[in-house]
């Protein structure tokens, strides 16, 4: 009976780790990744599964950039299973080209225009034909300077 | 005269949920911009009634890729693209002066030819290679890596002088023929 009583009373010391600082450190990992985070302002349209590469450029996320993407649909009942060509906001056929990235051209600042560069981030599937017709369109406006937008792949060791 | 005051304190437990939920949120409607590739500028437009410019044929450095994404180099069919890139540095700066390889590298192309129904990533590959060669051979002149070198900030002026000095006399040619139906 004594012996009982003697093991219950043996009491804890309280161990109690402070969670004050825990919303802190919650809000420095969020502020990191809301400042990070570059809002996209366009819908994706089209289907583009992007090919891998090793040679990489950065490009320069400035308002000079006009983007172009090629794919398959993202909606397939409505527009059939061919590729399709959209730029900004809207799906163009091949002889609205010209003049949709004339139009985005227009809209950057003057004295960044010439320095304008086309991203393409073309579906790895699509069949090169279209893209000749579309770097053709390019050429003849000259809008010259692309760069074909790839995921990074890592090098075999 | 001291006045006893309550312990006042506001509950902040629950602020770290808070603040979870907003992390996860942020996690979940985020995705990863992917904002790099291989950057390239395209020929000039060919005006209507401007002869084609011949080149020599030892300059020119042929590609082709068929529509069933075989690949043919300098005529001869190959099944792998290993050992492309060294193929191509030797044809760009033909250390030895072989007679078959380009005359100087100023006067050097390298030529894609694709197909209509070649694939999009069979031709990203076989560019890849090709900058690659071109990088290296920068790269190695300005004693850089070749990561380094297409690291290189054009905006600092220190950088870009470094960036032209490489460049300097080997511009990288690379040509994209008109697509035709290759058998």
């Amino acid at each position: 009976m004594i012996m009982k009583k003697k093991f219950a009373q043996h009491n804890k010391p309280k161990a109690e780790i402070s969670t004050a600082s825990l919303p802190d450190i919650i809000f420095i990992l969020l502020f990191f990744f809301m400042v990070t985070t570059i809002l996209r302002t366009t819908d994706q349209m089209v289907i583009t599964q992007l090919p891998q590469a090793e040679q990489l450029q950065k490009q320069d996320n400035d308002p000079m950039v006009v983007e172009i993407k090629v794919g398959p649909a993202l909606d397939q009942k409505e527009l059939g299973t061919g590729y399709h060509i959209q730029i900004e906001n809207r799906l163009a056929r091949l002889d609205q080209v010209t003049h949709l990235v004339l139009q985005q051209k227009a809209a950057i600042p003057e004295y960044l225009q010439e320095q304008m560069i086309i991203s393409l981030r073309i579906d790895e599937n699509t069949d090169m034909g279209i893209v000749v017709d579309l770097q053709q369109k390019l050429r003849k406006i000259n809008a010259r300077k692309i760069i074909y937008n790839t995921l990074n792949e890592t090098a075999p060791i | 005269m001291k006045i006893a005051r309550e312990n006042v304190e506001i509950n902040s437990s629950s602020m770290a949920d808070i603040a979870f939920l907003l992390l996860i949120f942020f996690l979940m409607t985020t995705t990863i911009a992917v904002d790099k590739g291989l950057a390239l500028r395209l020929p000039p437009d060919r005006e209507e009634n401007q002869p084609i410019a011949r080149i020599n044929e030892r300059n020119l450095f042929k590609i082709q890729i068929n529509s069933q994404d075989r690949i043919m180099v300098e005529n001869e069919q190959v099944s792998s693209i290993d050992g492309l890139r060294d193929q191509i540095k030797q044809f760009i700066m033909n250390p030895a002066a072989d007679n078959d390889l380009a005359v100087s590298p100023q006067e050097a192309v390298v030529s894609i030819k694709t197909d209509r129904g070649t694939k999009y990533a069979t031709y990203i590959n076989i560019l890849d290679e090709v900058q690659a060669a071109y990088y290296e051979i920068y790269a190695n002149r300005v004693r850089l890596t070749s990561e380094q070198f297409r690291q290189l900030d054009q905006r600092d002026p220190q950088q870009r002088r470094k960036f032209e000095k490489a460049r300097e006399g080997i511009p990288m040619n690379i040509s994209f023929a008109e697509p035709t139906n290759i058998q």
